[in-house]
């Protein structure tokens, strides 16, 4: 995945809490400058590096509940700092200044796509960019079990999980409801619970 | 309809919004069952198109469901599919947060983490699934999906880079 450059934290003593327009500012230029994904890295650049509104543990820790929660886990990042900034306001500016750019964006993209939509070079094209997406959405699943796909017990229901949804297409909430406390019991039975979640780049 | 469409989109999103573990992209596969299965709102390609759209676009992947809520009911459904996946997620990320101290070092929260995390990693090979059977139509579309899950795999070029390079190569006709 793309990211920027991982650099220095400040040493600077510690900013006055920002504004409300500052943090919306801020995550609406951390969406902006994520073109073609690497978010959640340009969100430690902003926010650690360049801001100094959180040090790297703070960062990892409020990531970490991201990442444990469900959700987007850029939307949830976005909550848990505005909060952390400036209370419910906070997280609201965060939130707005996240998804609102990324919404302009997809509402010019699917209007010339609807509108452009029976031209064929551009459906050809278009037919081009599906199949990237395809191999896209494979690389990311392996790039995040890397490590899940070594443990015989994890690889046990990550197949039970393909074969149900991706294959027999068995509805999310039932599969989630039955295999996830199997799994998580699982686990606790196998006292593997001191081991660190997967954590993406 | 178009009320009826609106109304189901709003129930999807809610519903869905609390079990996008791992992120948006988990919902893929259940996304397809309901709009292109079951409530027929569009084809395969469409949502494969939709889907690619909402990858090009920058910020969070989950953003997809305002493409579907679009397809679905016009533009209140991109506005509404968008709000209503965020505003679940926004209350319990927001009430966990302020009594979180140290809840990702207590085991309960540590199991659900591990034992969710395999069934997440099916539910995203699923959706990759999904989006290979309604985009590859040929030996063309698979040698560029292949390639660009190595693209991806072994390297860390701009996705951007590589959708530009597919377009290219389906412009010219090879998909």
């Amino acid at each position: 995945m793309s990211g920027p450059e991982v650099s220095q934290t400040p040493a600077g003593p510690a900013q006055a809490t920002p504004g409300l327009a500052a943090i919306f500012i801020c995550f609406a230029k951390m969406t902006l400058v994520s073109f073609g994904g690497g978010l959640t890295a340009w969100s430690r650049q902003i926010l650690v590096a360049e801001k100094g509104w959180l040090s790297d543990d703070e960062f990892l820790e409020a990531l970490s509940l991201s990442q444990t929660l469900p959700g987007s886990i850029n939307a949830n990042l976005a909550v848990i700092v505005g909060r952390k900034l400036k209370g419910m306001s906070g997280a609201v500016s965060a939130i707005l200044g996240l998804t609102l750019p990324a919404m302009i964006i997809l509402a010019v993209l699917v209007s010339l796509y609807i509108s452009c939509c029976s031209n064929p070079a551009l459906d050809k094209a278009l037919k081009g960019v599906t199949c990237a997406c395809a191999g896209l959405s494979a690389a990311t699943a392996c790039h995040l079990g890397r490590k899940h796909f070594k443990k015989p017990m994890s690889l046990f229901f990550v197949i039970a999980a393909v074969l149900l949804v991706g294959v027999f297409r068995f509805s999310l909430i039932p599969v989630l409801l039955s295999l996830g406390p199997v799994s998580a019991l699982c686990v606790w039975f196998a006292g593997r619970h001191k081991t660190s979640p997967e954590k993406t780049p | 309809m178009k009320d009826n469409a609106l109304l189901q989109i709003a129930l999807i999103c809610l519903s869905l919004s609390l079990l996008a573990f791992g992120g948006g992209k988990s919902l893929i596969p259940e996304l397809h069952k309901k709009a292109v299965t079951e409530l027929k709102w569009m084809n395969d390609e469409r949502f494969v198109d939709l889907f690619a759209i909402s990858q090009t676009a920058p910020g969070p992947s989950i953003l997809f469901v305002s493409l579907i809520g679009y397809q679905a009911a016009g533009w209140a459904g991109f506005i509404a599919a968008a709000f209503l996946i965020l505003l679940p997620e926004f209350i319990l990320v927001y009430v966990i947060s302020t009594t979180w101290a140290g809840i990702r070092e207590k085991p309960v929260s540590q199991i659900i983490a591990d034992g969710v995390a395999p069934v997440t990693l099916g539910l995203l090979l699923s959706g990759a699934i999904v989006v290979a059977k309604g985009s590859i139509h040929g030996t063309g579309g698979a040698v560029v999906a292949i390639a660009a899950f190595l693209i991806f795999s072994l390297t860390k070029i701009n996705p951007l880079l590589v959708m530009g390079l597919a377009a290219i190569a389906g412009l010219l006709g090879w998909v």
